[in-house]
């Protein structure tokens, strides 16, 4: 269903685009009381020499009729009207060209004159009906994630980590001489922090479909209370600075916690 | 929140007489601020040169390794990356106000240093640097907590920053991934260097164009070969005999590449929505919409479409994606001020982020500045063609700063989101829309004041960006936010003075070269281009803004037409695109419209290049496992990016000291 719900969203934002482009976009066949006050903000029709070809600068590129800027006057459209007949009746192939079908473009946007309004409205129907359906593929996931028991590894990754972070500081205080140990201090928080990583942060998209948001933003700030403090004890060990190190680890240990109820607490709540 | 009584093990006992850890210190701020200086006002030349800047976290964090634990040895971790976000946070106002205030010395407006419009807009620079951090700092915990955004720039600065603890294998890695990032960017940035020859015409260094790899057409009739590989891209699309309307183009940038990687899947959003735009949108509008202008060639096709639809669309769906964010993050921010204003911390006590408090004084002082600007600068006048016209002065001054600061802070949870996501920043869009509206809002007399609102935001989005990069890097080698930003705070406001004074300099000089006939002061016909600037331009002259001459000329008593030109923006497309946006973001990621917007934004080559270094992340990640990818790929990636920008800035340097 998800993967119906993003085909669906893509479709309809790829109609959604190409409709709102052609906002600017009008038909030569107003009234041309329609067109005051209007000109061009795109080149429009082709030259065309008197056996009906298209003229060719010394690049080799067809020329317009009218160019950005040109006032929509009543001659001009009929200029522009008589050369889309033209082409429509003999048309010409100039390869790496498309030829112009007779829409021009024009600087102010009206609702009455977009072809394409009912298109994009349909466009819009079909991106909600697309993201209703990629919710509902969520809900469901939720569910599935609730009843896998996936949460309860999440949470075993944060008390792992705190139990790791605890013994980690009881063996780096008791040692005699604690510049000595930081670079086991170094060694032992990169490891944990990669834990971590592949145990609790890659799964988090769990939690997104478990909890609130509000609560989500709770638990995940108390866990980057800790994350932070653990990042501070490995940048102040590689300095070798065993106070600084252990303070910050002793407080990581004490926010991982923090961080494993809260996340306890709002899993128990929802 | 953290309770220390449940910890197992127990704090170490402190030790009174050791000293405080290294990290805000004189030797840090000192070199960042010189550091930061130098960076602004080389990079400032070299983008009125060269039309693009260059962000300098990365050779911030390098030069403070430098300095700090080189030279003085006694640099810390965390104080080389103080020392990084000070730099930084110096340095990259500049990217705000190249792509601004250039554009009023083009228009003939005086901006010596004796005129007091020079020293407003400068004021208006400095505000709008204070207001971008200012106002970025609440979405921290929402930005890098919460919603966990990647930040490549952000992360290798970080991996530079931890490199000394991480093992010689990883710093070789690192080191590996910078010099295969310089010597790959290498050719595609020597031709930027030029000197003159013994007829004294200039001659570029020869660069991946050099090596004559070309196809056996001449789509655009100059009489060469259109180029396979050129010095900045290579063109496979014309290698594999892709229709000429499908660009199939990358950039030679390995930073791109490693940013797609560093991302990882979720950037995989901006490389579909890069494909639909550009291998399906656009092919369906040439061959079967008639949506070319006539006579326009199928190779032609890919930039006509970015200029007409795909970029007021993509805008639009930026900040239409952005609002839909903020709408769905609403809990989240809520969640993330409550924490703020109740001032918990690491440590289980202090704040580690700046209080409310302070940033409110820090806003409410950046908007009155705003409102003093908006009111004193010269183009500041009753002009009937605004929508505030016939309203008193204060009161038009009141609502534009008002409304630009209100537009401040949203452009900047835009261009913090994109940067978090991709590493992309789509400043100069978010620009031409602000000069445009305020134009509109204002009058078209009040260029100066547009302009002035313009840099204004600019600096302050470039800023925002900075200041959230530099705080995940924080996030990464632990350092305290509230320090962070409250550094960031107080240098911020140098970096608009070094540039708005470097500008006068160049001018100065463009004014003295005798080459310059015209005396042209900045722009076409000197030595600084300032091809950025030459767009916005293109832009006022389009919606009827007026130069100098042509204001005089009206305060004169004359009349200047009013009639369209066929340059006018497409404001519905914004619009459409805005809806569009929003509704992306209904389904399950609400900052999908940002990312697809984005991608529409964008030149194909860039998200084509870093699009394959998200599938190359997916591929390692599958093959070798997640956390090999990030254990190794990550720093080698960074490397990809540390040695791009350095190169950047070495061949800026270069540019800058051959070019007198």
């Amino acid at each position: 269903m998800r993967l119906l719900g993003n085909l669906i969203v893509a479709i309809a934002l790829t109609v959604g685009v190409l409709a709102a482009a052609m906002a600017y976009q009008i038909s030569l066949d107003l009234p041309n009381d329609d067109y005051e006050g209007l000109v061009l903000t795109a080149a429009a029709g082709l030259l065309l020499d008197e056996s009906g070809e298209p003229e060719l600068d010394e690049k080799g590129r067809p020329s317009p009729v009218l160019e950005v800027g040109d006032p929509l006057t009543p001659e001009n459209l009929d200029v522009l009207r008589t050369n889309r007949d033209a082409l429509a009746d003999n048309p010409p192939a100039i390869a790496g060209y498309r030829i112009p079908t007779g829409k021009i473009r024009v600087q102010k946007f009206s609702f009455a004159r977009w072809g394409q309004k009912w298109t994009f409205a349909a466009a819009v129907i079909g991106m909600l009906l697309g993201a209703g359906l990629v919710r509902a593929s969520a809900s469901r996931q939720a569910v599935a994630h609730r009843e896998s028991g996936k949460s309860e590894d999440l949470l075993a990754a944060l008390s792992a980590a705190q139990v790791q972070l605890g013994e980690l500081l009881e063996q780096s205080s008791a040692a005699a001489d604690r510049h000595a140990q930081m670079p086991h201090v170094v060694a032992r928080l990169s490891e944990v922090g990669v834990d971590l990583q592949a145990n609790f942060v890659e799964h988090l998209a769990v939690l997104r479909s478990l909890l609130a948001t509000g609560t989500m933003a709770e638990v995940m700030e108390a866990y980057a209370v800790a994350e932070r403090s653990l990042n501070r004890a490995r940048s102040t060990a590689v300095d070798n600075d065993p106070r600084e190190s252990l303070a910050s680890l002793a407080a990581a240990a004490a926010q991982m916690g923090d961080a494993r109820d809260r996340l306890a607490k709002a899993l128990a709540a929802e | 929140m953290s309770s220390t009584s449940d910890a197992p093990g127990s704090s170490p006992p402190a030790d009174p007489h050791a000293p405080p850890h290294r990290e805000v210190t004189v030797a840090a701020v000192v070199t960042g601020v010189i550091v930061g200086t130098v960076m602004n006002a080389s990079i400032t030349y070299a983008a009125l040169k060269i039309g693009f800047g260059i962000g300098g976290s990365t050779i911030a964090a390098i030069i403070g390794f430098g300095v700090l634990r080189g030279l003085l040895r006694k640099g810390t971790i965390l104080e080389t990356n103080i020392s990084q976000t000070v730099a930084s946070a110096v340095n990259i106002p500049n990217a705000g106000i190249v792509f601004t205030v250039p554009v009023l010395f083009m228009l003939g407006y005086d901006l010596s240093i004796r005129s007091a419009d020079f020293w407003i807009i400068t004021l208006a620079g400095v505000v709008g640097a204070v207001l971008g951090c200012a106002f970025i700092i609440p979405l921290r915990k929402q930005m890098i907590e919460i919603d966990r955004l990647r930040f490549p720039t952000g992360t290798a600065v970080a991996e530079i920053l931890k490199s000394p603890g991480a093992g010689p294998e990883k710093a070789l890695v690192l080191l590996a991934g910078c010099i295969l990032g310089a010597l790959f960017y290498l050719p595609a940035g020597l031709p930027q260097i030029s000197f003159k020859d013994a007829a004294g015409d200039p001659v570029s260094l020869p660069g991946y164009g050099s090596l004559g790899w070309v196809a056996g057409v001449d789509r655009d009739g100059d009489g060469d070969h259109d180029p396979i590989l050129s010095d900045h891209e290579f063109n496979a699309g014309l290698l594999l005999g892709f229709p000429d309307e499908i660009l199939f183009l990358l950039a030679i940038s390995p930073l791109s590449l490693g940013a797609g990687f560093v991302t990882g899947r979720p950037g995989l959003m901006v490389l579909a929505g890069g494909v639909l735009a550009f291998f399906v949108i656009n092919p369906i509008a040439f061959n079967y919409l008639d949506l070319m202008p006539a006579g326009t060639a199928a190779w032609e096709v890919p930039n006509i479409s970015r200029s007409q639809f795909n970029r007021p669309l993509g805008i639009g769906m930026l900040v239409g994606g952005a609002m839909m964010g903020v709408v769905f993050s609403l809990p989240a921010m809520k969640a993330a001020l409550k924490s703020i204003a109740g001032a918990r911390g690491v440590g289980g006590g202090d704040a580690d982020e700046l209080g409310l408090k302070p940033l409110g004084i820090a806003i409410v002082a950046g908007l009155a500045g705003l409102f003093l600007a908006t009111v004193l600068v010269g183009g500041s006048v009753d002009d009937p063609t605004g929508l505030f016209s016939g309203l008193p002065n204060f009161v038009r001054g009141l609502l534009l700063s008002l409304i630009g600061g209100l537009w401040i802070w949203f452009a900047g949870i835009i261009i913090a989101q994109c940067t978090g996501m991709t590493d992309w920043s789509p400043i100069s869009g978010i620009a031409l829309l602000t000069v445009v509206v305020v134009l509109l809002l204002g009058g078209k007399q009040n260029v100066v004041g547009a302009v002035m609102i313009g840099a204004a935001l600019c600096v302050s989005i470039s800023c925002a960006a900075d200041m959230i990069q530099d705080l995940k890097t924080g996030h990464l080698v632990g350092s305290s936010p509230k320090r962070q930003q409250t550094i960031e705070l107080a240098v911020t406001g140098v970096g608009p003075i070094i540039t708005m004074l470097i500008i006068l300099v160049i001018v100065q000089a463009n004014l003295r070269d005798k080459d310059n006939v015209n005396k042209v002061p900045i722009g076409e016909g000197t030595n600084t281009p300032a091809p950025q600037a030459e767009a916005l331009k293109a832009v006022i002259q389009g919606v009827g803004g007026l130069s100098k001459e042509q204001l005089d000329e009206r305060q004169a008593g004359a009349e200047v037409s009013n009639e369209p030109t066929g340059k006018e923006m497409p404001y519905s497309l914004y619009g459409f695109g805005a809806l569009l946006g929003a509704l992306m973001g209904f389904g399950g990621f609400p900052g999908l419209g940002v990312l697809v917007g984005l991608s529409m934004y964008l030149p194909i080559n860039y998200i084509l290049t870093y699009g394959i270094g998200c599938l190359i992340y997916m591929v390692v990640a599958r093959i070798k496992g997640k956390v090999w990818a990030e254990s190794w790929g990550v720093p080698f990636c960074a490397g990809l990016i540390v040695g791009e920008a350095i190169t950047s800035i070495v061949i800026s340097g270069i540019v800058v000291a051959t070019s007198g």
